[in-house]
């Protein structure tokens, strides 16, 4: 009775407490806080990952936390009341000795195989794109193989953003000409750093074609097959960035807008009179309106402190069907590289380091 | 040691507080040394949290008085470039010059001789050279700030090439070679402090003190010794490395074809870039048990003496505690899943770094088994106790996110790695540093500080430090890199900036909360109620003294006939038993802790 009075009177804390914890681990738990997942290879095994391990630590935290709560209800000091003298209990510390070993070591092995996928077992053969990155400060550069499906030669094509096929496994080569850097492309779940004197590869892929919803104007990753049904405009839009407060005004929402001030503001807009839009498995001119969607491109970060200017290295993810990343290669190689850029590939690729052209 | 040797105390101003060889007073010298860069490396944060919240604005009443400072500029804006030099002074600082001064400097100074009831540590003309060492390097920490391009901006784990690169305008400048000097210099005074510690602990105990009778929170600070005697080194040998890297042209840790700048280095390459991480690693990742192994030693203190109940299961949590020493030096490798090493390496660490959480889980459950069926006296120190506890949890759990391989790839370099980590040191270590001084202060000045002022400050502090960094998970999740000066740059990152905006406004909340300790620190030493000898009824040998402690410590070297956390043992006449007094009562511990003492 006496235990049951004590845990009462802490109920107003206990039942705070009780909501406020859960809730806060509850919404780590939810998926809304991680970018979309758009890695059809592996990326679902390592979110799922995440989530077991999230449900073990959250019943851990609720038995820990919870014990700690409820000692700090039952056994506050009572006037003539002496704590119970004892130095332990052999069984109660194997038990939490022994149980904590078992999960650990399970969970250790549990995911060795998802490890092994993302960092050892590559895809070869033909079907593979294959992308050279070299990243310097602060920048991002990638090389592709152009129509002879080899690097280091006259046919190679160079841009500062990555632009890949959907739907195809790719391997990107990594390199570094200064100092370490880190290519994280969230959506993909991929993060590798960029070591001078190392190639290091990464591999993915991605599983949808990002868009920009032109009537809710909001990301849509949409599957590669319903594209041409849900009209998306491969040109003709153009993508704005404005201000949308001065920051001075230090007034932190736009409440009508639900938009943080500062912030930039994406959204598209129509550049000229007519769109081209994807629809049905050609490409067809229409009117911009006719369009429902827009494609759009993924954040590229540096996700290791490069230097004074890290804050500038970014670059842009596009994912697009097959033929167009294929007609968006050969003009490139058509344009070729200009002459400084040109060298800092033969620097550390062509003449630096041969092989790393090779597979 | 016999009962005859005590000196009188110097009567110099000079050989009192400046070169002074007493162990309290050292003790004392780290630690205002270390509220003076709690100070700065807090402000630090401040600036950083402002620029994440509202980048590109100017801070506003500090901003314009520290545009003197290469990482503000004279509108008072924290600049994108300094913000760089802001993380990376904010976290060596905190880590170098603040926790682990306080944890072992100034706590591992005052309390090891006292607890095995010698008169000093074994070597003090030793223990006063490591402060003189730390004093320097301080100084040159500091005057880091100042130098031409500013302070080091290759965070606060400098990895090379960047901080061994000397091109201007695209690596770090003076400020580096700087950061490297005093680094260097703190190595030493850990090096030279922990081989004091080792031997007083081995050689000073008082009679009848055997390894099973030392307080836990010695025995965190032997193992923590061990640490810093054979981790320090390995690091001391690659700021040397970096050092020569750096002023004489050599490439330890620069290869081939490396062109900052488009320009050659200009080095004759040959290095090996992960070198330096595995060596850095090697030390800091058992640094991290540095910065928190005390702290777990002073919680096993507090939560025992105030829930008036002997530890549950004292052997396992040495156990644990050594374990943790044994494992940490081979789970470094946990900070490189992304950096290129080979991924049959990545396994081997990933194992190891789950099995290092199990001594943790112990610790844990024996300290919640210490409060079951406990008495508990809610005082401010037992406070801080608990918030150890609580934040402690939540910091260990978060950190098997990280041992998962495959997981880590994302929440690598990720806000979720800002939030265990301090999590772990703040929530963890600094909560247990707060209680160490509400409790020991009496014994320190010679008086209480302020009952109702310390709960408010643990209140507050519990609130804004969940407030700020239990919301740092999500933003993890949600990618949010860390070490970025502008968030709002990023599409995807822009649906999280309220939250950037919520956790800064709670850190203002968390550093205003510290004004109320400081407050309190400072006007209870010249104000507060003077303390008497054992105010907490604790059983350690530093309660028998007066308050506060006399030169000697000791009158007389005091026998032990008991373990430390003899509380509420049956048919005594108090739930307390000093650890001199030889009259326990019929149930006074585990006899195997007698060993011999000297």
């Amino acid at each position: 009775m006496h235990c049951l009075s004590r845990i009462r009177s802490g109920l107003p804390l206990l039942v705070t407490l009780a909501v406020a914890l859960p809730w806060g681990a509850a919404e780590a738990a939810e998926w809304g806080w991680l970018p979309p997942n758009i890695n059809s290879a592996y990326g679902d095994e390592v979110d799922d990952l995440y989530l077991v391990i999230m449900y073990l630590v959250l019943v851990m935290f609720a038995l820990t936390e919870g014990a700690l709560l409820v000692s700090c209800l039952l056994f506050r000091r009572r006037e003539g009341h002496r704590a119970r003298y004892s130095h332990g209990n052999l069984r109660a510390e194997l038990f939490w000795s022994v149980v904590p070993a078992i999960i650990l070591v399970w969970l250790a092995l549990v995911q060795t195989d998802t490890w092994a996928k993302v960092r050892e077992r590559f895809p070869t053969g033909p079907e593979v794109y294959r992308v050279q990155a070299l990243a310097e400060q602060f920048s991002w550069n990638f090389r592709y193989p152009g129509t002879d499906g080899q690097f280091g030669t006259a046919d190679d094509a160079y841009d500062g953003t990555l632009v890949v096929p959907v739907r195809t496994p790719v391997v990107i080569t990594l390199a570094s000409k200064d100092v370490i850097h880190s290519l994280f492309l969230p959506h993909l779940r991929v993060k590798q750093d960029t070591v001078p004197g190392l190639r290091i590869k990464v591999w993915f892929e991605a599983g949808r074609v990002p868009c920009w919803d032109l009537t809710r104007q909001e990301l849509a990753l949409l599957d590669p097959e319903d594209m041409d049904a849900a009209r998306v405009a491969v040109e003709g839009f153009a993508f704005q960035e404005t201000r949308v407060v001065d920051l001075e005004s230090r007034e932190p929402w736009d409440e009508g807008k639900g938009l943080w001030k500062g912030l930039k503001a994406f959204a598209y807009a129509p550049a000229g009179a007519a769109a081209r839009i994807r629809h049905r498995g050609a490409t067809a001119d229409g009117a911009h309106g006719e369009a429902q969607y827009a494609l759009h491109s993924l954040d590229v970060a540096c996700a290791e402190l490069c230097g004074l200017g890290h804050f500038r290295m970014k670059s842009r993810l596009f994912i697009w069907p097959r033929d167009m990343v294929d007609a968006w290669m050969a003009a490139k190689a058509a344009q070729g590289a200009d002459r400084q850029l040109a060298k800092k590939w033969r620097r550390i690729y062509d003449e630096g380091h041969p092989h790393w052209n090779q597979d | 040691m016999s009962n005859d040797h005590i000196h009188p105390p110097p009567s110099s101003f000079f050989y009192k507080y400046i070169w002074s060889t007493d162990h309290k007073v050292i003790g004392k010298q780290y630690l205002f040394t270390a509220f003076f860069f709690l100070l700065v490396g807090g402000l630090m944060a401040m600036l950083m949290r402002w620029q994440l919240a509202y980048p590109g604005s100017p801070v506003p009443v500090l901003g314009k008085m520290l545009s003197a400072l290469a990482f503000i500029d004279d509108d008072g804006r924290v600049t994108e470039e300094g913000f760089n030099q802001l993380v990376t002074m904010h976290g060596t600082i905190m880590i170098f010059f603040v926790v682990i001064p306080i944890l072992v400097g100034a706590f591992g100074n005052f309390l090891i001789p006292l607890h095995v009831g010698a008169r000093d540590v074994a070597f003090p003309v030793l223990n006063a050279l490591s402060y003189w060492l730390f004093l320097p390097a301080s100084v040159l920490i500091f005057a880091s700030l100042f130098v031409e391009g500013g302070p080091a901006q290759a965070g606060w784990t400098s990895y090379a090439p960047l901080a061994d690169l000397t091109q201007t305008g695209f690596s770090a400048g003076h400020g580096q070679t700087l950061w490297l000097l005093a680094l260097f210099l703190v190595g030493w005074a850990s090096i030279l402090g922990g081989f004091n510690f080792l031997t007083t602990i081995i050689k000073l105990r008082a009679p009848g003190l055997g390894w099973g009778r030392l307080p836990l929170v010695t025995w965190a600070q032997f193992i923590t010794a061990v640490f810093q005697l054979l981790a320090t080194p390995v690091l001391a040998a690659a700021l040397c490395l970096m050092l020569v890297d750096r002023l004489l042209g050599t490439s330890f840790f620069i290869p081939e074809h490396v062109y900052p700048g488009d320009v050659a280095s200009g080095r004759s390459g040959g290095g090996v870039v992960l070198m330096w991480q595995h060596i850095f690693w090697f030390y800091s990742h058992p640094a991290v048990y540095i910065l928190v192994l005390p702290g777990m030693g002073i919680a096993s203190d507090l939560i025992s003496t105030f829930a008036r109940k002997p530890i549950f299961g004292y052997k396992a949590m040495v156990a644990s505690m050594a374990s943790i020493m044994g494992l940490g030096f081979i789970v470094w490798g946990h900070h490189m899943f992304v950096s290129g090493m080979q991924p049959v390496m990545g396994k081997t660490f990933m194992i190891s770094t789950m099995l290092i959480a199990l001594p943790s889980g112990v610790k844990v459950f024996n300290w919640l088994g210490t409060l079951w069926g406990s008495s508990i006296r809610f005082t401010a120190p037992m406070l801080c106790g608990l918030s150890f506890l609580s934040m402690f949890i939540i910091g260990g759990l978060s950190g098997l996110f990280m041992a998962a391989t495959p997981v880590d790839i994302f929440i690598h370099d990720t806000y979720y790695i800002v939030a265990h980590f301090h999590y772990i040191v703040f929530g963890g270590t600094l909560f247990a540093v707060f209680g160490g001084f509400y409790f020991w202060f009496p014994k320190m000045f010679g008086r209480m500080m302020h009952e109702g002022l310390a709960k408010l400050h643990c209140a507050l502090t519990f609130v804004g430090f969940n407030l700020a960094f239990f919301p740092m998970h999500f933003l993890g999740e949600a990618g949010h890199m860390r070490r970025i000066s502008t968030p709002t740059e990023y599409e995807w990152l822009m649906p999280v900036q309220p939250m950037n905006v919520f956790i800064s406004h709670s850190a203002f909340l968390l550093g205003a909360a510290q004004l109320i300790f400081l407050f309190n620190f400072f006007w209870s030493w010249v104000a507060g109620r003077r303390a008497e000898p054992n105010p907490w009824q604790s059983n350690t040998l530093e309660w028998t003294t007066p308050s506060p402690i006399p030169y000697y410590n000791f009158d007389k070297v005091p026998t032990v006939h008991h373990g430390p956390y003899e509380y509420s043992t049956a048919g005594a006449e108090t739930d307390w038993t000093p650890q001199d007094r030889p009259d326990a009562g019929p149930a006074a511990g585990p006899a195997a802790g007698a060993g011999k003492g000297h």
